[in-house]
């Protein structure tokens, strides 16, 4: 989808590089020497595995960098003016408003205690010397142009009442609410299920032509790039190549996912059943009134069988997240029965309820938030252990340690803070963390759609090891369905809190399509016979 | 949850915590050694008969629980009973005690939070000498008790002379006119009013300082400064909202303290407040002074609760999730 743009570059980058001060005072490179331009209304991709510097080269641009970060560049240009020579209020005007920036994780961008829509109008406001009800206009006018006009309550809702793919979408509101002619976009598909980032890169597509904005866009998935992208650079351990030779037109690796095990023991008392499921939230109603229940999952039946893979998908907003909240006891459902190994989880009594914990665990989409940030790589992991009170101390490291070994993680790396892991790494050790226990049932929430497809290979491969030498269930919660079919021993799917069942057997014969329907009828995910 | 019902519960179980207070400050000051009248009896002037007749004109002849039941109803109904120290009916002597020592609290507590919240937003904001000076000064101010703070401040001001000390008027104020009395109070109020802003402010500056500096490092501010936001609303609309709950929650518990904060200051300072009242009243066994300033006190506390548990509603829409 190539457009006609300009020649004369829109920004100029070349011998670009990052430093970073280290704790001993040497420094550390970043990014090395990177030249690259982007034309007017071009899209020009950066792809790279998690860690690979991406996100800093997105982040220098717009000089956004933490203090202990040095910046060096023969030129940073952008319209022909010097980015790194701005004075701060002349770098702050082109932020937001010429160069727009969308950062990856939308739940921790948006600020928690405002309304979205408030958040979009001030973008506008920051830029714009012009009256109150004219920024909310422009922002309720961005609203529609993401398409989240039919909420009518979204430019009132505060970004933990919207949805997922939701969200993503006020983050896009907030980059494009000044007309930018360059938006770096960060990752901006991550976590969305597939046809929701259909709707997103279509989104993307549609404002490109109608405003002529220019993208950097920076994704770990070649799919998306190959289909956005005029070109494609690649990022590898802070050196910027051109990457278009590399890619092929389909960049998935074909290398096979393992198989976690053909082995299904039919006979078995199901580890995990689940009957008749219901849980509803109660909505916020005007006023002070109670607004009408919604059923978020309604009726779920479902088995999980000993040593098995079992993959569930569904559209964002189908109730997948809250089912498997409920199946590790982080809520209460209203009705139904859930049985682990035969035991009623909701008739334990609490100190029954904290034995049962480590046995389930949950494994969540957006890491940096379920992490906390004071601790490092190896107390984190070994937290679990002493909440539990398992092992002395001693014990408790060498376990931790071994399985930061295992998810490929250095020795060197062990004291580091959450924050200085990349994306990628930081679900690794969220995953290491759920491992460390030695749970029965591990349950993954979306848990690798943020990783690159190396790294979800690598992960994938050590969920598979760790079975082998375990009896160890898991869930798989996930809109990748080239994932799900690959390694998965049976697929559910969840369509408005209700699970259908798949069977293996079934899905051999069929592929999955995401299919974005019309805007009318809403999107989904069909299950499509092919002949 | 719905937000009325909530509010109706927070109040009825305030009700309930006052009521359990006054039980419980009626018991102990029952079962406490020796009354007012008691030190009647040193007096020979005053016959046993005349001891025993007032005894029974005050109600000390009846059970504990008569008293108490006695002492609810005139209380329901603004009767906090009668101060045989000052022979007057309690209510009317705190009422007169209380506001001044609202005055001075609210005075400082006022100054506090106008001064506090500023500098510990400059001071997690900017860092460097701002925050280094607004430290050494707040961890200073934190090790030196009040009462050195306050003596030191009488000692400067009686050296100074600029400054009346003791009390809230001067001799002669009867004559001036209402402006000049107004004057007259506020350079009465200069003393303790200080002592009691620099006990105060470095908490609530320390707390300030700590919570912004927690929020702004942040993504989502991170993000309004990629999106060209001021650095002034950064600031104070996006990072200080966020920064709200912990100093929501500090606000009321300087609400409830606004009657019990400044019973040294005033003692030492000679404010008429209900710092000297609480103490006189107790060292002479006025007992029903010391329960109604308790009562009060217990009152503020739970408006204090209520007011923070509000504000952090109105502030944060996380909490209103349950």
């Amino acid at each position: 989808m190539s457009l006609p743009y300009h020649r004369d570059p829109l920004l100029e980058v070349s011998n670009l590089s990052v430093l970073y001060r280290g704790a001993g005072g040497q420094f550390c490179a970043a990014i090395s020497h990177a030249s690259f331009d982007i034309g007017a209304g071009e899209i020009v991709g950066v792809f790279g595995a998690s860690g690979s510097g991406k996100t800093t080269l997105g982040l220098s641009i717009l000089r956004l960098l933490p203090d202990s970060a040095q910046i060096t560049a023969a030129a940073l240009r952008f319209q022909g003016r010097d980015l790194l020579t701005l004075r701060h209020e002349q770098m702050r005007r082109v932020r937001g408003n010429e160069i727009s920036i969308m950062y990856q994780e939308p739940m921790l961008a948006l600020n928690p205690v405002m309304r979205v829509g408030e958040q979009i109008a001030e973008v506008f406001r920051a830029h714009h010397q012009v009256s109150n009800r004219e920024c909310r206009e422009r922002a309720a006018e961005f609203l529609q142009r993401v398409h989240l006009h039919k909420r009518a309550d979204a430019f009132n809702a505060y970004p933990h009442e919207l949805s997922g793919g939701e969200r993503h979408r006020v983050v896009i509101a907030q980059a494009l609410v000044c007309g930018p002619s360059l938006v770096i976009a960060d990752e901006p598909t991550a976590g969305l299920d597939a046809a929701l980032q259909n709707e997103i890169l279509d989104l993307i597509s549609e404002l490109r032509r109608d405003l002529r904005v220019s993208f950097l866009l920076i994704s770990h998935d070649h799919a998306v790039l190959d289909r956005m992208c005029d070109r494609t650079l690649e990022m590898s351990a802070g050196l910027l190549t051109d990457a278009a030779v590399v890619l092929g037109r389909n960049g998935r690796s074909s290398r096979p996912l393992p198989r976690m095990n053909a082995e299904t023991s039919g006979s078995e008392q199901p580890l995990v059943r689940v009957s008749a499921l219901s849980k509803s939230y109660q909505t916020r109603g005007l006023r002070f009134r109670r607004g009408p229940a919604t059923g978020v999952l309604r009726n779920v039946d479902l088995s999980i069988p000993q040593d098995s893979t079992v993959a569930l998908i569904g559209q964002s907003g189908s109730g997948k997240s809250t089912l498997a909240r409920c199946l590790a006891m982080w809520e209460k459902p209203d009705a139904g029965e859930i049985e682990l190994a035969g035991q009623d989880l909701l008739r334990l009594t609490p100190t029954e309820l904290r034995q049962f914990r480590p046995r389930v665990q949950l494994v969540l989409q957006d890491s940096a938030a379920s992490i906390n940030p004071n601790l490092n790589a190896e107390q984190i992991v070994e937290e679990p252990l002493l909440i539990q009170n398992r092992g002395d101390k001693h014990t408790r490291r060498e376990r931790a340690r071994q399985l930061l070994e295992e998810i490929g993680f250095e020795p060197a790396m062990f004291e580091r803070k959450p924050l200085e892991f990349s994306g990628g790494q930081r679900q690794r050790l969220a995953i290491a963390r759920a491992m460390v226990l030695e749970p029965q049932l591990i349950i993954f929430d979306e848990s690798t759609s943020g990783l690159d497809s190396e790294t979800q290979q690598q992960v994938l491969a050590l969920l598979a090891e760790l079975k082998k030498t375990r009896r160890l269930s898991y869930l798989l919660i996930s809109h990748d369905l080239h994932l799900v079919r690959d390694i998965a021993d049976s697929i559910l799917m969840m369509q408005d809190g209700s699970v259908v069942e798949g069977s293996r057997e079934m899905l051999a014969g069929s592929t999955f399509r995401a299919r974005s329907a019309s805007a009318a009828t809403g999107s989904g995910i069909a299950l499509v016979e092919s002949q | 949850m719905n937000t009325a019902r909530y509010i109706e519960r927070r109040i009825a179980s305030g009700l309930l915590l006052l009521l359990a207070v006054s039980l419980l400050s009626f018991s102990l000051s029952a079962l406490a050694p020796g009354s007012f009248l008691d030190e009647m009896k040193l007096n020979p002037q005053i016959s046993p008969e005349t001891f025993t007749a007032l005894r029974a004109q005050y109600g000390l002849d009846q059970p504990i629980a008569l008293r108490y039941a006695h002492w609810l109803r005139a209380a329901l109904h603004g009767d906090l009973g009668f101060s045989f120290a000052y022979n007057a009916p309690v209510s009317s002597l705190i009422w007169n005690r209380c506001s001044n020592t609202l005055l001075l609290t609210g005075t400082a507590t006022f100054l506090v939070w106008l001064l506090a919240v500023p500098l510990g937003i400059l001071s997690a904001a900017k860092g460097g000498w701002l925050d280094r000076i607004c430290s050494f000064g707040s961890s200073l101010l934190l090790s030196v008790p009040e009462i050195v703070i306050a003596l030191a401040l009488l000692a400067f001001v009686v050296r100074s002379g600029r400054l009346p000390i003791g009390g809230m008027a001067s001799l002669n104020a009867e004559d001036f006119s209402l402006t000049q009395r107004i004057r007259d109070t506020v350079l009465h109020l200069v003393v303790p009013a200080a002592a009691l802003v620099l006990a105060a402010l470095p908490i609530v500056l320390r707390h300030t300082r700590t919570a912004m500096a927690e929020v702004l490092q942040a993504p989502f501010i991170k993000a309004a400064t990629g999106h060209g936001i001021f650095r002034a609303r950064l600031l104070l609309r996006h990072a200080l909202p966020a920064a709200a709950s912990p100093l929501i929650s500090l606000f009321g518990f300087s609400i409830a303290g606004l009657l019990s904060a400044s019973l040294l200051i005033e003692v030492i300072t000679g404010w008429p407040g209900l710092g000297p009242l609480f103490l006189e009243s107790i060292f002479a066994r006025d007992f029903q002074v010391v329960i109604a300033v308790v009562m009060v006190s217990s009152a503020l506390l739970v408006v204090g609760n209520l007011m923070s548990d509000l504000l952090l509603y109105a502030v944060d829409p996380r909490i209103r999730l349950e």
